[in-house]
């Protein structure tokens, strides 16, 4: 997978363009950031890298890379 | 020897709580989207009087007008809820007594939630297979919303009260009870939990804090609290397992399942279980755009809305999940079975 990849994950479950999001910028300040995105984020990480995330995980993110980041690392183990 | 459910029936309580009335009571919520993803567009909630038990007793009432199953019949009762009417008795007593069933017959409460309803047909079946009862009342009967902060998002949004009955026999035809599976994993029991009410944590005469959490939702300490994620991770590990332990068990594979009924937890996560299992969508119903996640009582509702469309022989696969953790499902041959659906 590809940043860009996850990128576009990232967007799609906080329903925005692909080009909103900058990865550099805190999950939080998203308006369109919820509980139910993280949700999604969980179901499409799942359904398409079979990558699970663990509570730890998401307590440890604050930026959208940070989420990348994790996800890249867990690939790369797998 | 085999058990059979013979007859189904189900209460909703009056009050109807619409995404419209929760948008306009809290105006930072975005419903539509909600609704959207939950797929719940109303849910029904208990009057302030009216418990778990009085929902019980309504679903038994309605159930007795309407099947052939007479009360005297009945020897054994067991009563699915975690909304009991008081730390004791047992509920099961009480109903017992108002339902006017006889002395003879056995009287339980057991505290389950999403997976109550197949932990209430296992005990069922081996209560009738063994010759210790010949005619098992099982009913269901939950109000999440008393434990509710109406200012708390992400449970208010999800959750219904709902009460419901069934009979199940050993000496009567019906859908017979083919196997059953449960399993349970304490280490999430945190995850949905109600804190403060029991005797780890009693209610104080000072009233608890409400605080906000990070996403804007207000609870105290003993109102119902949730962690959707984690809920959504062990569901995903659990669920799939437990349907292929159940199918391997029983030598079937899910093509010759005719039906999925689903704990009606929430569109989104059933949809997304559907998927992850590459279930038709034919077979697998969702019940609860008017209902929200009524807890134990999904499964049965959802059961009584499709039993029209229900034939004889049809193998009906029905799985609870949730809190605990707590897990089951369990495999039916349908045949007819009295239904009288909530309305």
């Amino acid at each position: 997978m590809t940043n860009a990849e996850l990128v576009e994950l990232f967007a799609e479950a906080l329903e925005i363009e692909a080009s909103a999001i900058q990865p550099e910028k805190e999950i939080a300040e998203y308006k369109e950031w919820n509980s139910l995105a993280w949700l999604t984020i969980m179901a499409l990480l799942d359904e398409r890298y079979n990558i699970q995330l663990s509570a730890a995980d998401f307590r440890s993110f604050v930026t959208v890379q940070d989420v990348i980041d994790n996800i890249t690392s867990k690939a790369s183990a797998a | 020897m085999s058990a059979n459910i013979t007859a189904l029936s189900c209460y909703l309580p009056e009050r109807k709580v619409s995404n419209q009335e929760l948008q306009a009571e809290n105006p930072t919520w975005d419903m539509e989207h909600i609704g959207q993803k939950t797929g719940i567009l109303c849910r029904r909630t208990a009057a302030e009087n009216e418990t778990a038990a009085d929902m019980a007793f309504s679903a038994a009432e309605r159930l007795f007008d309407t099947a052939s199953v007479k009360r005297e019949e009945i020897d054994y009762l067991l009563f699915c809820t975690q909304s009991p009417d008081y730390a004791l008795p047992a509920s099961a007593c009480i109903l017992q007594d108002r339902l006017q069933l006889s002395v003879n017959c056995g009287a339980i409460d057991f505290n389950q939630g999403c997976s109550g309803y197949i932990y209430g047909l296992q005990l069922a079946n081996a209560l009738v297979c063994s010759g210790t009862a010949r005619n098992v009342l099982l009913l269901t009967g939950e109000t999440y919303s008393k434990y509710i902060n109406c200012r708390d998002r992400s449970v208010r949004t999800l959750f219904g009260d709902a009460a419901t009955a069934t009979v199940i026999s050993g000496s009567k035809p019906g859908a017979r009870i083919i196997t059953t599976e449960v399993g349970t994993d304490g280490s999430g029991s945190s995850n949905l939990i109600v804190p403060v009410g029991g005797a780890r944590q009693r209610f104080s005469a000072t009233p608890l804090p409400e605080l906000c959490d990070e996403n804007g939702s207000i609870r105290s300490a003993a109102n119902l609290f949730m962690n959707g994620q984690e809920l959504f991770t062990f569901t995903l590990k659990r669920v799939p397992a437990l349907i292929d332990r159940l199918l391997t068990k029983t030598g079937l594979v899910a093509n010759d399942v005719d039906l999925f009924v689903f704990h009606q937890a929430n569109a989104f996560m059933n949809e997304y279980l559907r998927k992850k299992m590459h279930l038709p969508r034919e077979k697998v119903p969702l019940f609860m755009s008017d209902i929200g996640n009524t807890v134990s009582n999904t499964i049965p509702l959802t059961l009584s809305s499709i039993a029209p469309q229900l034939l004889p022989g049809n193998k009906v696969v029905l799985v609870g999940f949730g809190v605990g953790y707590s897990w089951g499902a369990g495999l039916l041959e349908w045949a007819d079975v009295e239904v009288s659906p909530a309305v």
